[in-house]
């Protein structure tokens, strides 16, 4: 009873005894273990608020019992339960995924930090779902990307530090323009609390301030999930960052950011902002141009996690596509098409980090052979690149579908038609490493290295989870209808 | 035996076909024999399917659908049957397991690299066909269109060189390109307008639904495995497969699972009726298509080549018939469909089998191969009779019906198009064994031709003369649903 | 004139905010040295500090404890919430000079054009 009432801190509490553990046992196989045992604690804590949470009721939890628009709140909404499930269990898989991987992409004696920074990772982006106070979400934002810049650093090649270096800076303006924005809020409202402060935008005087703030709070955040133009940051922090920090990053880290300013723009600014169909507008030329002009950069990029990198953003793309429809269909479309792209390019950027193992290169040029060698590592490559084209009977699959069938019901045609183009570009550059990995079977393509059974495992998780929910997507499905229902009941 | 027992078991056969030659890949004999016996169970499957399901046909077997998985709300993923995918099934069935008797002989032969390989892609492909003809649903049927295209890929690209990559390239994007770009908006913009995806007798549209035209184009389009122009150019590319490919895939199954799909969408979901009224426009698009690929055909000199062309050109004919989309049109569509496939199969087996016996692939090098090798040439002969339409061959038929439908839709110049068509086919088809039998200086140096090669070689082409006597069965079962 | 005064002089603190956040800023993309990169991304955070602090600020207001004499109390939210976003910029700024360090260690140069000319080269 007692662990119940503490359910939604709970997942913030485990990391905050376990992380300093992992650091100061020194013993990275400990680290390990205690990484694992807290990344799946969090994912039941999640699981055990399922049931209430789908009753309809949000659950409440005030930090340290002061009464709720005072002192910090946290929230468990449908959203924040969708957001922290798919969250909690990629930890658990990254977790599984990082002790072979990372073992051979760190230094030992740096391993136990390693899996302390992962644990705060997840912990800062856990703490801006579960948390309802904005400045609180300001803080598990540096926590989490402070700790993302550290585990970006350690990557093996040198250049992998100027990628966190610039990655630091970019990071910090924007968290520093999200908290102008939150300044600002604040001063038109005089709450922190995102319901609290919901409420009195409705009828607050200064109507400009909060638009004055949204701005700010957009530009930040626009820098964080690295949405075209102000992407530039972020292939070459997925590109030498270690394999495992790459999967962490790629299939949580901007999610996140996308939930921020979801949550920003339908569940706290609501009518106030989309009132105005010039944000709609933006937020459909900026994806319709991430879709295009990255999948394009795409097509051209020979490194196979430069390329996943650059998907990741036309993906973004589609997402924003979906909320710039501005109706509860196309939010909960983008949010399907989260989950789908979060499964999907979280099993690629593990396959290429079980390639750059085992192979040494992650040239595509160089995966000549591939399925030859390795059938099964093709098998997954051939699901999870096919999830991210969109064919049917994969999760990528519905997504799309969903969100073409938004923006149709809408009548957006130009968004529809540029998903399409996108679409085929997609399958021009998942076909260009498929075509690469399955000619030449002669060619000696080297596979020095095995990479254990952990690393598959988790990849294959992934990948089985991509055609699972391609033919049976309720539960994703609903879940991400009752969030959009609930973020649109709100505004 | 249950329906639906029946209709899971369908698709399963050729998986589990797959698997298992897979794991005998260390045993020539004991995998072909095994790839073998899969397709004779799952000629076996589709017999009693007819049998059992079919000669009852009077209660449609639409009302008790498998459903197997649901990813999108309202939209299952389904399997069922009607009397068009009956034949179909049976059609393709029978002619799988002469095709798995003449690859036997071939590969082995012409010594193909990869033969395991090359079998469980097949068994693959050929389970994605059973699923596609028993979709009982546009989505289901879509995803195992595009799951077709891609087992049929390592088919394609089976030889692995620079040039066969390039082929093979091009055969996946145009397919799968026109399909995410084309048919998945049109599936969508159905969806829209009737909020279902299921097949149903007579159709869904309202009769005065406005831009029924325009939707009906990006499905002409967007299946491009019915090969209309302009996005006919993966078939030749093609082309680039071991013959067995191109006999069953490239002749029978791919590109019929295109037309299947036409067909389908047109009675079961556009509704005849409303495709007569609004779609007249688009007949020219499969007339011109059957003239320009007759054309095309005559300037090809590359034996496989020619025969795709062909095929194009006859599978536009079906187009034109289901476009036509009144009674006499559907049903020779339909049975254009059964017709063409048994006479091109046959096409196809003697060009494999004057590959291994010459090693020639161009019709100009051909000339007296004939006198030494007359049997090929003679069931060349026949089948180019069947395809072109004459009695006693089974292709009549089709052309007959589809001639009257055009007669009934009063679209004369049409028939005109039909006509003019059948002569092209006489010059394009039968100038190979004319030429062949014209004799020649030089003697050819011949390699032997296995028994099974040339035993599966005439069978297709004596079933084409069957089929002029025995057609009426077939037209019986059709004649339900064409109205 | 007097509006123009007032909007000038009235706010000069705002105006001092903006100055800082513009330097800040133009340092941030206009400086090659990662060293002064940072120092940039300091002072562009120092304008925030100081932008809540002014919002928090109110004339002849005191700190908000019940005392004889005083009705205007400041609220005292704004700097409190300073107080943890320094803690936040100092710790960013620690693990800047900490990967500068390493940087440094690793290209031995901490000019990004340098830098990036070395890993041209190494390519190559």
């Amino acid at each position: 009873m007692l662990m119940s009432l503490h359910l939604a801190v709970l997942p913030i509490l485990l990391p905050m005894i376990g992380a300093p553990l992992a650091a100061l046992l020194g013993r990275s196989s400990w680290a390990w273990w205690i990484t694992l045992i807290i990344s799946i604690g969090q994912l039941l804590c999640f699981v055990a608020m399922l049931p209430v949470v789908l009753g309809g009721q949000p659950l409440d939890y005030s930090m340290g019992g002061w009464a709720i628009p005072w002192g910090i709140a946290y929230r468990v909404d449908a959203l924040s339960l969708f957001m922290g499930l798919l969250i909690a269990a990629i930890a658990v898989l990254t977790c599984v995924y990082a002790k072979h991987s990372l073992r051979t992409d760190v230094d030992h004696e740096k391993l136990p930090y390693a899996y302390c920074c992962m644990q705060l990772c997840v912990m800062g982006l856990l703490g801006m779902v579960l948390t309802a106070d904005i400045f609180n979400l300001f803080v598990f934002l540096e926590i989490s990307s402070l700790a993302t810049y550290g585990l970006v650093s350690l990557g093996k090649d040198r250049r992998a530090l100027l990628a966190a270096f610039r990655y630091l800076v970019t990071g910090t303006l924007g968290a520093t323009l999200f908290l102008i924005g939150v300044g600002l809020a604040y001063t038109a409202t005089g709450t922190l609390n995102l319901e609290d402060m919901a409420q009195k935008f409705a009828t607050s005087p200064h109507q400009r301030t909060i638009q004055g703030a949204f701005a700010f709070i957009f530009a930040g955040l626009v820098l964080k999930i690295a949405i075209f133009p102000l992407h530039l940051w972020l292939p070459t922090v997925y590109r030498f960052a270690p394999s495992a920090v790459a999967v962490l990053l790629a299939a949580t880290a901007t999610k996140v950011a996308l939930y921020v300013l979801v949550r920003c723009q339908f569940g706290l600014f609501g009518q106030a902002i989309s009132a105005s169909h010039y944000l709609a507008e933006l937020l459909l030329v900026g994806g319709v141009l991430a879709m295009l002009y990255c999948s394009y950069l795409a097509l051209k990029e020979d490194d196979f996690k430069g390329l996943l990198a650059y998907s990741s953003l036309a993906h973004l793309g589609y997402m924003l596509g979906g909320m710039g429809l501005l109706s509860a269909k196309g939010l909960s479309a983008s949010l399907m098409q989260l989950f789908a792209h979060t499964l999907a390019k979280g099993g690629l950027f593990m396959l290429a980090g079980i390639m750059v193992l085992s192979a040494g290169t992650s040239k595509i040029s160089q995966l000549t052979g591939l399925a030859g060698r390795s059938p099964l590592l093709f098998l997954a490559l051939v699901i999870c690149g096919l999830s991210l084209v969109g064919v049917p009977g994969t999760v990528g699959f519905v997504g799309k579908w969903q969100l073409l069938d938004a923006a149709l019901t809408q009548g957006r045609f130009g968004l529809v038609l540029a998903i399409l183009a996108s679409s085929l570009m997609a399958l021009a550059y998942v076909w260009k490493i498929l075509e690469t990995a399955y000619s030449n079977p002669q060619s000696n393509m080297q596979l020095t290295v095995k990479p254990g059974w952990l690393m598959p495992l988790s990849m294959w998780s992934l990948t089985l989870g991509c055609l699972y929910f391609g033919f049976f997507s309720q539960w994703p499905w609903q879940l991400a209808q009752h969030a959009a229902t609930v973020l649109w009941g709100s505004s | 035996m249950s329906l639906s027992l029946w209709l899971g078991i369908g698709p399963l056969i050729p998986l589990l076909g797959a698997l298992a030659v897979g794991f005998l890949g260390r045993q020539p004999n004991l995998r072909d024999g095994f790839g073998a016996f899969t397709a004779l169970m799952l000629l076996l499957w589709s017999i009693t399917g007819f049998v059992q399901f079919n000669l009852s046909h009077e209660a449609l077997l639409w009302n008790a659908p498998l459903i197997f998985a649901s990813p999108i709300e309202g939209i299952p993923l389904a399997f069922s049957i009607e009397p068009l995918g009956l034949c179909f099934a049976l059609l393709a069935s029978s002619l799988w397991l002469i095709t798995h008797l003449y690859a036997i002989g071939y590969m082995r032969a012409k010594q193909e690299s990869h033969q395991t390989r090359f079998y469980v892609a097949f068994c693959l492909a050929m389970a994605c066909l059973m699923g596609l003809i028993l979709a009982d649903n546009l989505l289901t049927l879509f995803l195992f269109y595009e799951l077709l295209t891609l087992t049929t890929y390592p088919l394609v690209s089976h030889k692995g060189d620079e040039k066969t990559r390039k082929n093979a390239r091009l055969y996946l994007m145009l397919l799968m390109g026109s399909s995410l770009l084309l048919l998945l908006p049109g599936i969508l913009v159905f969806w829209q307008w009737t909020g279902s995806l299921n097949f149903t007798p007579g159709g869904l549209l309202d009769k005065d639904q406005p831009g029924v035209a325009l939707l009906y184009l990006l499905f002409v389009l967007g299946v491009a495995k019915a090969a209309v122009m302009p996005l006919h150019r993966w078939l030749p590319a093609a082309m680039v497969a071991p013959t067995p490919v191109s006999a069953l895939l490239h002749a029978v199954a791919v590109v019929k699972a295109g037309v299947f799909t036409l067909l389908k969408v047109t009675l079961y979901l556009f509704g005849a009726e409303v495709i007569h009224a609004q779609a007249t426009l688009l007949l020219w698009l499969p007339a011109l298509t059957i003239l320009l690929a007759s054309f095309v055909a005559m300037t090809r000199d590359n034996l496989k080549e020619r025969l795709a062309y062909s095929t194009i050109s006859q599978l536009s004919y079906i187009v034109l018939g289901t476009v036509l989309a009144n009674s006499m049109g559907l049903l020779g569509g339909a049975l254009q469909m059964l017709m063409h496939g048994m006479a091109k199969i046959s096409l196809f087996f003697v060009a494999g089998v004057i590959l291994i016996a010459s090693g020639k692939t161009n019709i100009s090098e051909l000339t007296g191969l004939g006198r030494q090798m007359p049997l090929p040439f003679i069931i060349f002969t026949l089948a180019s009779l069947s395809v072109i339409g004459l009695p006693p061959f089974g292709g009549l038929w089709s052309k007959w019906y589809l001639a009257l439908g055009t007669v009934e839709a009063g679209q004369y110049l049409l028939l005109g198009v039909l006509m003019l068509s059948s002569l092209l086919n006489i010059a394009y088809l039968l100038s190979v064994p004319l030429g062949a039998f014209r004799p020649s200086a030089q003697p050819f140096a011949l390699k032997k031709v296995p028994l099974s090669c040339q035993v599966s070689m005439a069978l297709p082409a004596l079933a084409c003369i069957l089929l002029f006597f025995a057609a009426e069965p077939l037209i019986q079962l059709l004649r339900p649903i064409t109205g | 004139m007097e509006s123009v005064l007032d909007l000038v002089l009235g706010h000069f603190n705002y105006w001092a905010v903006i100055a800082l956040l513009m330097i800040g800023l133009y340092g941030i993309i206009a400086r090659q040295n990662l060293l002064k990169k940072l120092a940039c991304l300091s002072i562009f955070q120092t304008g925030v500090f100081l932008l809540f602090i002014s919002w928090g600020y109110r004339h002849d207001a005191t700190v908000p404890i019940l005392a004889e004499g005083f009705s205007r109390y400041a609220n005292p939210l704004p700097q409190v919430l300073m107080l943890t976003a320094i803690v936040v910029g100092v710790a960013t700024l620690a693990v800047g000079y900490a990967l500068i360090v390493r940087i440094h260690k690793a290209y031995g140069s901490i000019e990004e054009d340098a830098i990036l000319e070395k890993d041209q080269q190494e390519q190559e």
